[in-house]
């Protein structure tokens, strides 16, 4: 059953990483950004019926203040950002490397994913490069589209659209994709097992993984499943792509990425604006988030909700409640369950004007125990599933082995601390693929070929270096 | 072979490394950081030098045994030359990320001192170094096999291992010392750093007389740790050493390691008592300020 079904790998979740990878490759900035943004909206509005803390903020010299501080606490938090997110990456890439080395399935070729209809299997190398570039345009072309599809759509507000296919994508990554993962793993260990129990766990992974990622869950568990329906797909990439077609599909979508996020005509930079103008987050299924604390109602049910009630807020990260129109009795997101959470993990505090004016009178680098949730910062589910294709790649068919996947490792997570760096510097979303890829790229081609041999040479003279 | 070996040669090689980060280094997001940085720094150096031996061994003749371990004994030689220019870079990175984070901190200090990045720069080079020697062989290790069946040396994954443990070690010694020669424009600690290398590396081409190898190295070790460790004050640091240390203080109340004093055993002085030992008198006068 396995191998019919996989020539004919639908559109669907090949939109989906399309999505994640070309969109959010940093939204990243968007907390800083925005919270700049509310801070002097707040400022200069002054206006005593909106949510702000009970009291006058129209002073010119604290929005320059606030932007200071947020200079530096942006800075000063991102050494702590940066490990938030060498970590799910880094786990990302320990599952697939670690399927990869164990279920012979996916290092095995059985076909070609319908955008890469030319075969690698040519007599000539130039006709074997030939063909790699036309598959590799045909992806990046195919992607394109769908960005702008995505764009098109979101610009005229066809939210509706746009959720359901995201739902149809992740239903197709947690219910089909982990059936076949789950049968693979089985067979790998020898495992006997029948359908009534694979029915039975993958219809509960599948069920609680959407109800994580579309609606609530907690927060853990849905990074859990974010970093699970990544390495997923970049398993299925890992499969189905040849190998020259692969990295030129990596180098290629790096430069894409760079165009798209910083042109002024590029698709993502649009869609990060556009979200931007109706003060909306970006479609939660797509991105990883760091953190989530407040649940704050979207743009259009509740303008009041625009305004961040403190500072430190970060953002809700669930869009679906308000786009299904029907609004629950309105208690702004923060319904019972969350407040028990939060009250069993800060215990209880209620908010009056006055506890809220003596926060505001505090210097704001007071650090309180909550600032590790307070600041969070996101990264695209696409640049998971490149870096961890990349990686798998490496250690799927590299000669050095392990030595080529840690260095395609380490580069990987130099080039995402040198983007958070960039991140920091220019406040503004970047593309996370460009550095890490490059550098990626370039360690795994040079260890392969040059640092092997001579490690090769050393270990066999047990010579060390 | 299996099991028993890959976790014992795991243990040996990694296993001190990896109490050190999981102690001392896992718990500041600052200090992975720079672990990783240095890890990609000798990474990058080990890049150079074997694109320089790559390009050496394809200008020769392949069938000449003499000449290729010739030609590889010159590629360790540059390599460790290489690798001791990339620590100097990365010192001098770590310089300029420390005005940085200086300049961007409310309280005028800095979050980590550069004896603590030399620390963690050290411990980067040794545990990256260790991997490219040592995960391969490990990965072999779990599969079917008889070591030295051919009659090489039958202590070939133990041997390794120890010698893993030991060039982690050094790393992290030869970092701090490195570091502390930089600072203080001490040109023979850098020098001792260096030639230090080279002679481990140079043991090495005794192998496999591990007694030729081994034994030196580990000695080298004790007398580099035992030095190193006297030179580590257990006191705050930063704020009352030399001139040049001056620029960067840390914050009072921070030991060597980020610890109150107190936490942790302060290493023995050359006085014998632990008194004298800590304080930041005891600390100009040891280091003759």
């Amino acid at each position: 059953m396995s191998e019919e079904s996989e020539e004919s790998v639908p559109l669907l979740p090949l939109q989906q990483e399309s999505m994640a990878s070309a969109l959010f490759n940093t939204d990243q900035n968007d907390n800083s950004e925005r919270r700049r943004h509310d801070n002097s909206e707040r400022r200069r509005n002054d206006n005593p019926g909106s949510e702000t803390n009970g009291q006058p903020q129209n002073n010119i010299q604290q929005v320059v203040e606030d932007e200071e501080e947020d200079e530096e606490l942006t800075l000063k938090y991102g050494a702590k950002h940066v490990i938030m997110l060498f970590v799910p990456v880094t786990l990302c890439m320990v599952v697939v490397v670690a399927t990869i080395k164990s279920v012979s399935f996916y290092t095995r070729k059985d076909g070609q994913l319908i955008y890469t209809p030319f075969t690698e299997e040519t007599e000539t190398i130039g006709q074997r490069a030939l063909n790699s570039i036309l598959n590799a345009a045909i992806m990046i072309s195919v992607i394109i589209v769908m960005t702008i599809l995505l764009v098109v759509l979101y610009k005229y507000r066809c939210y509706k659209v746009i959720h359901g296919w995201l739902i149809i994508s992740s239903l197709l990554l947690l219910f089909f994709f982990s059936f076949i993962y789950l049968g693979e793993v089985f067979k790998t260990y020898n495992v006997a097992m029948d359908y009534i129990t694979v029915a039975l766990m993958i219809w509960n992974f599948g069920v609680v993984g959407m109800i994580c990622i579309h609606w609530k869950g907690p927060l853990r568990l849905q990074q859990a499943y974010l970093i699970m329906i990544s390495a997923l797909m970049a398993l299925v990439f890992i499969k189905y792509l040849p190998e020259w077609t692969a990295w030129l599909i990596l180098a290629v979508i790096s430069v894409y990425d760079l165009v798209a996020v910083l042109c002024p005509k590029g698709p993502l930079r649009m869609l990060v604006e556009t979200a931007q103008e109706r003060n909306e987050t970006l479609f939660p299924a797509l991105i990883y988030s760091s953190t989530m604390v407040w649940l704050v109602n979207m743009a259009e049910e509740d303008p009041e909700a625009q305004r961040k009630a403190s500072k430190n807020s970060t953002y809700d990260k669930q869009a679906n409640q308000p786009q299904n129109g029907d609004a629950e009795p309105d208690d702004g997101g923060f319904s019972q369950e969350w407040q028990q959470q939060r009250d069993n993990r800060i215990g209880p505090i209620e908010s009056t004007p006055e506890s809220r004016a003596a926060v505001q009178a505090l210097p704001s680098n007071s650090q309180t125990s909550e600032d590790p949730e307070e600041r969070g910062v996101k990264l695209g589910l696409g640049d998971f599933i490149f870096y961890s294709v990349l990686v798998g790649k490496a250690s799927a068919t590299a000669s050095g082995d392990w030595n080529t996947t840690l260095a395609c490792f380490v580069a990987i997570l130099i080039g995402l601390c040198l983007t958070l760096l960039l991140l920091a510097i220019f406040k503004k979303a970047l593309p996370a693929l460009p550095i890490s890829i490059t550098f990626g790229l370039v360690f795994y081609f040079a260890t392969d070929n040059l640092v092997q041999p001579f490690m090769d040479q050393l270990a066999f003279h047990q010579f060390y270096i | 072979m299996t099991l028993a070996v890959f976790f014992g040669c795991t243990f040996i090689a990694f296993g001190p490394a990896l109490s050190l980060f999981l102690f001392t280094i896992a718990r500041d997001p600052l200090r992975i950081i720079i672990l990783i940085a240095g890890a990609f720094f000798w990474l990058v150096s080990l890049l150079l030098s074997s694109l320089i031996w790559f390009i050496a061994v394809k200008a020769s003749d392949p069938r000449d045994e003499a000449l290729q371990r010739g030609l590889l004994i010159f590629g360790v030689m540059f390599s460790v030359l290489l690798q001791e220019a990339f620590r100097f870079l990365y010192y001098k990175l770590l310089r300029k990320a420390i005005e940085g984070l200086v300049a961007l901190s409310e309280d005028g200090c800095s979050p980590i001192s550069i004896q603590q990045m030399a620390y963690v720069a050290g411990v980067g080079f040794g545990l990256m170094s260790g991997a490219f020697s040592m995960i391969n062989l490990l990965a072999d290790a779990l599969g079917p096999g008889t070591v030295g069946i051919h009659g090489d040396s039958q202590l070939y994954f133990l041997t390794s291992a120890f010698m893993t443990m030991v060039l982690i070690f050094l790393h992290t010694f030869w970092g701090i010392l490195f570091f502390h020669g930089c600072e203080n424009q001490r040109w023979w600690e850098i020098a001792a750093v260096v030639l230090m290398h080279l002679a481990v590396s140079g043991s090495t081409f005794w192998n496999p007389l591990y007694v030729g190898s081994l034994v030196p190295s580990y000695l080298l070790m004790a007398v580099v740790g035992r030095d190193v460790g006297r030179w580590i004050p257990a006191a705050p640091v930063g704020g009352r050493g030399p001139a040049s240390l001056q620029l960067v203080p840390v914050r009072p109340g921070e030991g060597f390691w980020g610890l109150p004093p107190g936490d942790h055993r302060p290493l023995q002085g050359p006085e014998g008592d632990f008194q004298a030992g800590t304080g930041p008198d005891a600390v100009l006068t040891r280091w003759g300020y």
